[in-house]
């Protein structure tokens, strides 16, 4: 950990608020990334980031500095995130057509296309809805936020096999799912 | 080559970006349209991951930083309790010694009850043979004076109804009395000898 990130969080624990709001900035953005991959919507990522904040500062002087600051925050960002996720499931199945040119240019060796927030959203909502909820939070961590195995393992209490192995049966459904869209793609050209 | 295999390395030069497998899919790949095909298709899928990797956009961050930096302006830290800590560790130092000492209990009684069970077993199997010796009468006094029941025979008791659980309770009387009745005979036997010794000593005197 780096000797100034060290200071802000002591003064932090310490209840100092200034200290506190350079922490949000400084990881507000990571946070607001993990929270998005897993509630799939803007709005709601925004919700988790701002009530896991909270839950940080509360906590702060139960913090233990022999921990990565981030792998304990990564630990209340998804665990709110969940929370979320299971408060609202309100969202339906995506429909494949409104993806057809989309999906289509992004797998061309040039992709032009550029997804927007709602796009991207709906995207990991089709590929990873079916998933269960530990294989959906591995995946998340591991291939999307890029998280090491060991930080998977710590962020979630899970022994590393089991990350591996609910890595292997995500990314092996996503595969098929893809694929399949990929395929109807083609199909209906 | 094995395509499964190559497959697998295809997997781990797409997914896993482990360059050390390039040069060995690429030459598959040249003669292998299977392989090939299933080279595509993950490159495909790979593209598509890529751009759900990339950074959701934060739109306005400074002002979620500011509705943050509000909320808590209301919100009170939690004091650091050293006592909840302390609790924690204690239950868990006692959780842990019930844990160990219950297996140990379990460990040792139940050795020693197998060792008890196999000797009575063993002595329940050799007083039964011998046909209207001494115990055997005292025991069917002992259930005739416990139970009421007419004993016709032993082998009836050790084979009818082996699950019925007054059958149970009557076969552990039964082998307490054998047990009570061979100590007793033991005895006997060791007084005979000690009187049959002095009456020896006093005919030579």
């Amino acid at each position: 950990m780096q000797i100034e990130s060290k200071i802000i969080i002591d003064k932090a624990r310490k209840g100092d608020k200034e200290a506190f709001g350079n922490l949000v900035i400084q990881h507000q953005q990571y946070a607001f990334n993990l929270a998005f991959r897993i509630v799939c919507n803007e709005d709601d990522a925004r919700d988790v980031v701002q009530d896991s904040f909270i839950k940080i500062w509360k906590n702060m002087k139960l913090y233990n500095p022999n921990i990565k600051f981030t792998t304990w925050m990564y630990k209340i960002v998804t665990n709110t995130a969940i929370d979320q996720l299971r408060a609202i499931k309100k969202a339906g199945l995506v429909n494949i057509d409104d993806f057809h040119e989309k999906l289509e240019n992004l797998c061309s060796d040039n992709p032009e296309t550029q997804l927007n927030n709602i796009e991207t959203g709906q995207l990991i909502r089709m590929i990873s809805d079916t998933l269960p909820e530990k294989q959906k939070l591995v995946f998340v961590l591991r291939d999307l936020q890029g998280l090491s195995s060991y930080e998977v393992s710590a962020v979630l209490d899970l022994p590393a096999t089991s990350i591996k192995s609910n890595l292997y049966h995500a990314r092996k459904v996503i595969k098929e799912k893809l694929l399949k869209i990929l395929s109807y793609e083609r199909s209906i050209r | 080559m094995n395509c499964e295999l190559i497959k697998k390395k295809i997997d781990q030069l797409v997914f896993e970006k482990n360059e050390l497998t390039r040069a060995e899919v690429s030459v598959h790949i040249e003669t292998c349209n299977s392989c090939k095909e299933y080279y595509r298709e993950n490159m495909a899928v790979n593209r598509i991951i890529g751009v759900i990797q990339k950074e959701p956009c934060l739109h306005d961050p400074a002002g979620l930083t500011n509705n943050i930096l509000t909320v808590i302006d209301d919100v009170e830290q939690t004091p650091k309790s050293t006592k909840i800590n302390n609790n924690g560790k204690i239950i868990r130092l006692i959780r842990r010694t019930l844990a160990a000492a219950s297996v140990s209990l379990m460990i040792i009684f139940g050795v020693e009850q197998y060792i008890v069970l196999d000797k009575i077993i063993k002595l329940e199997d050799t007083t039964s043979n011998i046909p209207n010796e001494h115990s055997n009468i005292n025991i069917r006094n002992f259930i005739r004076y416990n139970t009421d029941n007419q004993i016709v025979s032993f082998k009836q008791l050790t084979t009818d109804k082996p699950n019925d659980q007054n059958h149970i309770k009557l076969r552990t009387r039964i082998m307490l009395a054998r047990i009570s009745s061979i100590t007793i005979s033991e005895m006997d036997n060791f007084r005979i000898n000690q009187l049959r010794k002095a009456i020896a000593a006093m005919n030579n005197n």
